[in-house]
Formats: C-alpha cells, sequence, structure tokens
C-alpha cells in the first residue's frame, strides 16, 4: 500500500470559552468584573467540508491568511485533532515538525533528552543508540551531552529539538513554516538537512507564508480562507488565488 | 548519516478502544517507562540524600505515626502493620488519581505531535506511583517481620488481590483523566476529598470499630476506598473480610471497566481539544 492522505469532507468544530463583554464603568469595576464573570462556552468551526487527496510524491502547500486553519489541520493531519465529521485516510509514519523545542524535561542530561524524545517519537532504543551520536555532533553538543538541559541557552536547545526531531527519515513530514534554527553556521546546515528530508520523505505538507519557498518545494497548493478549501491544485494557481484573495 | 530505523506505527482512528490502547501500550512501553524513570531520577539528582528521600516518607508515617497511634487506639505493635499496608496502598492511590486530573494538560505537547495513545500517559503515573510504593512496601516489609500477628500464609492472596486492586486503580485514572480534561475543577475537587477520604478509610482505625449494622458503619462502607483497602490488607493481618468488601470489589472491577471503557471511545478523541 502506497503512502497517502486522504481528507474527505473534515469538518472540526473547537470548543472556546470566550468572557462576556462588559463595559467599564470604573477600574475596581474592570477588577471585580474579571473576578466574577464566568466564560461561555461555545463552539467554533475552524474548518468546514476541507477534502483533498494526496499521493507519494506530493509536496503540497497550506496557504491562507492567519487564523485560516492552516495549523489546525495540520493538527488534524498528525491525528491530535479527531474531525468532527469526515474521514481522514492516512498511510505511512508520520513526522510532525511543529512544536521542535516543546516535551523536553529540563532537568535531565542533554543525552537523557534525546532518549527521551526519541521514544516520543516511536523509535526503539536499540536503535537510538546508534542514533546519539550523530544527532549531538549535527547540533554541535556532544560537549554539553553530560549536562542539564536547563543550562544550555535557548538557541541550543534549539538545535537539539531541531536534530532529534529531523534524525530520521519518515514517509510523511508535517511541517509549520520551515524549519530554522540556530546562529549562522547552524542555519546553513539546517537548510542542508531539511532539504535532505524532504527529498528522503514520500510526502510534505508544508504551512508558509514564504511565496518563494513554497514554489520550490511545492507541486500542489491547498489555499485555506475561513475553514473553507478555496482552491486545490497545482501550485503557481493557488498561488495566484492567493494574491486574488490578499488583493 | 544512514542508520535504518524502524519507528512503531501507531494505529490510527477517530473512536479509541480503551482495551486496544492498553494493549498497545503495554506492548511498546519504551516511552512511558523511560519518561517515567526520567522524573523519577531528575527529581533526586539533585538532593543530598538522593533516592533516600523516597524512603524517608514512609517511614515517617509508618513508624512515626503508627507509634504515636498504636498507644491511641491500644493495639500495640500490630497496628503499626495495619496502618503501613493501608497507607502504602493510599499514597499510591492518591499520587495516581492526583496526578491523572491533570495528566493530559501536562503532556500536551506529546498529544499535540501525535502521541495520542493516552493511556501511554496513564501508565505512565501509574510506574511513578508503583515506584514509590515499592519503596514503602520494603519499610512496611520491616513492620511485618516484627509484628508477631502477621500470618505469612495470607500474604500469598497480595498475588492475586494486588493486581486487582492496580486494575482498578486504573480505569479510576482513566475516568478521571477525561473528566480532569474537560472540567479543570476536578483537580480541586479531588484535592479537598482525599484528606477526607483518609479519614473515611480504615487506616488510622479499625474497621470492626465501626460494624457493618451501625448507622456510622454503613456510612464508612459507602465509602468503596473502605472495601479495597480492606480486600488487599485484611487476609496479610489475618483479619476476616467482610463478604460485602468482596461484593463491592467485584463490582467496581466490572462496572467501572465498563463505564471507563464507554467514557474512553466516547471522549478520548476530544482530550486535544480540551486541553
Amino acid at each position: 500500500m502506497g503512502v497517502h492522505i486522504r481528507a474527505h469532507n473534515i469538518s472540526l468544530e473547537v470548543p472556546l470559552y470566550l468572557q462576556s463583554e462588559r463595559s467599564a464603568k470604573s477600574w475596581v469595576k474592570t477588577l471585580l468584573g474579571a473576578a466574577t464573570a464566568r466564560p461561555k462556552r461555545s463552539f467554533l468551526r475552524v474548518l468546514n467540508d476541507v477534502s483533498f487527496d494526496i499521493e507519494e510524491g506530493d509536496r503540497l502547500a497550506l496557504i491562507g491568511r492567519n487564523g485560516a486553519g492552516k495549523s489546525t489541520l495540520l493538527r488534524v493531519l498528525t491525528g491530535a485533532f479527531a474531525p468532527t465529521t469526515g474521514t481522514l485516510d492516512v498511510s505511512g509514519t508520520r513526522q510532525a515538525l511543529l512544536n521542535i523545542s516543546l516535551g523536553f524535561n529540563p532537568q535531565a542530561t542533554v543525552m537523557e533528552n534525546i532518549y527521551l524524545r526519541g521514544t516520543a517519537m516511536g523509535i526503539h532504543t536499540q536503535d537510538l543508540r546508534h542514533l546519539v551520536d550523530p544527532i549531538l555532533e549535527f547540533s554541535e553538543l556532544a560537549d554539553v551531552a553530560q549536562r542539564r538541559l536547563h543550562t544550555l541557552s535557548s538557541g541550543q536547545k534549539m538545535r537539539l529539538g531541531f536534530a532529534i526531531s529531523t534524525s530520521v527519515d519518515q514517509d510523511i513530514i508535517l511541517l509549520d513554516e520551515w524549519l530554522g534554527a540556530g546562529d549562522s553556521r547552524f542555519r546553513a546546515r539546517a537548510k542542508e538537512r531539511m532539504n535532505s528530508r524532504v527529498q528522503g520523505s514520500k510526502i510534505v505538507v508544508l504551512a508558509s507564508h514564504d511565496d518563494t519557498l513554497l514554489k520550490k518545494v511545492c507541486n500542489k497548493g491547498l489555499l485555506l480562507d475561513k475553514g473553507r478549501v478555496v482552491f486545490f491544485g497545482p501550485i503557481g494557481d493557488a498561488l495566484r488565488r492567493y494574491k486574488k484573495v490578499v488583493g | 548519516m544512514s542508520v535504518s530505523v524502524r519507528t512503531v506505527q501507531r494505529s490510527y482512528s477517530a473512536t479509541r478502544s480503551l482495551f486496544k490502547d492498553v494493549l498497545e501500550s503495554l506492548r511498546q512501553p519504551e516511552f512511558w517507562a523511560y519518561s517515567s524513570w526520567l522524573d523519577i531520577v531528575t527529581r533526586y539528582r539533585k538532593l543530598y540524600l538522593g533516592m533516600g528521600w523516597a524512603l524517608i516518607p514512609p517511614f515517617v508515617y509508618v513508624f512515626g505515626l503508627g507509634y504515636m497511634y498504636s498507644a491511641i487506639s491500644g493495639r500495640g505493635g500490630a497496628f503499626i502493620s495495619h496502618l503501613g499496608v493501608g497507607w502504602a496502598l493510599w499514597r499510591m492511590t492518591t499520587m495516581v488519581i492526583n496526578d491523572a486530573s491533570g495528566v493530559y494538560t501536562k503532556y500536551m505537547s506529546f498529544i499535540l505531535d501525535g502521541r495520542t495513545c493516552l493511556t501511554d500517559y496513564l501508565l505512565k503515573i501509574i510506574a511513578k506511583a508503583l515506584f514509590y510504593f515499592a519503596f514503602a512496601v520494603a519499610v512496611v516489609a520491616v513492620a511485618l517481620v516484627h509484628d508477631k500477628t502477621v500470618h505469612w500464609e495470607g500474604m500469598a492472596t497480595v498475588l492475586f488481590t494486588l493486581p486487582i486492586y492496580m486494575f482498578n486503580v486504573l480505569w479510576l485514572a482513566v475516568c478521571i483523566s477525561l473528566l480532569g480534561a474537560r472540567y479543570p475543577d476536578v483537580s480541586e475537587f479531588i484535592s479537598t476529598i482525599m484528606m477526607f477520604g483518609f479519614f473515611l478509610t480504615p487506616i488510622l482505625w479499625n474497621a470492626q470499630t465501626l460494624p457493618a449494622g451501625s448507622t456510622r458503619g454503613m456510612i464508612a462502607r459507602f465509602n468503596p476506598a473502605f472495601h479495597f483497602v480492606e480486600f488487599v490488607r485484611a487476609p496479610i493481618l489475618g483479619q476476616s473480610l467482610e463478604s460485602s468488601s468482596l461484593v463491592v470489589v467485584a463490582a467496581m472491577s466490572v462496572f467501572g471497566w465498563l463505564f471507563a471503557a464507554w467514557l474512553y471511545r466516547r471522549y478520548a478523541r476530544f482530550v486535544p481539544l480540551w486541553t
């Protein structure tokens, strides 16, 4: 069975908590109001009747304005959000590169965090043993491997997160904006790594606002507006439609 | 770098089955077992006494509190083992329940990345609680060895009663974790009732002092923890187990699991959206 993503009429409703609007007459009332007002729970339809099919070899660009539903759709594709209605059929191993610096244990060493994140990605520990050195080498953190993670700078942590998340080839890569991390030297290497991962994967879904990048990487585009699919087709046409929508 | 890596392919479906997920988590323990172990290890790493601190609370409770209350209860040394076993079970359960109420919020970054097998996180908190339980058991064992009233032949029942106890802790954790994900009030509620529950459960007192026929005895027996603690402890200490306790444990094992399975099937898919 080949690698594919098939989305049919996917809709997603998410619960939201809204504070009721109040006219604030004095600051005392504002403070008291904030303490006593109970939030109202309501539902918002973030994705509406989204359908598309992509097959092995496709690189799909998610295009749309902020809040159009791109990141939410990525969360649906990772399997985190189950669609309220509609069906999603995903075949192949998936790796979401959405929040690469989350999920660390700050009190554990760099080495231990590689194991933690690696097992979270579903890599078996015996395979991980062979990955530890390449990860340390790539992130240039071999010297500090036995240090606790919280003693590292945020740039170093980003590098580590990037190196772990991109350490293995996956069938499907889900990206929210192109990943780049660290200083200029590392960024060049990260770019190279990303290119090779994108080439090594069978399907890429990339949400981005960078036209040149999308044109370079993707062959198809899915234009979203307020949770609906406005256009799905070749990347050039999708970007042209987007320009029209934005105006 | 060219290392061929097999990654675990998790099943994907919108509605999740509790039994399938529990089995899947048990088959793939690497993530939850390792992260649970890491939580424990890193906690003690900064401390001068290290893991010695895991032994100190059971020691203080079992022997410190036990020493004082053995005089108050008038039962002498036997009370220390009574308190020890009860307290160890109670603390393990409390830890699981407390952790369960906020577990999905805590591990949301993993869940949003697609690790949606929620039982992984539940087994993680249960593994942690069992680790502390093992330390408590070591301390309680010292008390049991010095207690002449202990029925060592009754000890074999633990092989049977403790797994059933844990089986029930798991369904309870499923329910509380799901409710806690939807209603953050759950964690406040739990911290409120836990202290209350401790005093309502025969840990500092004896079940026999409130016989089943009396009004107070009936009130105390409305507390399911009463029956579960008795279920594990009574055979060890050579006390008779009320048949009502057996009925409650059996009924809870069945209906608790059915309820948890229904709740999980219906609501597990919403957890990433709720938190």
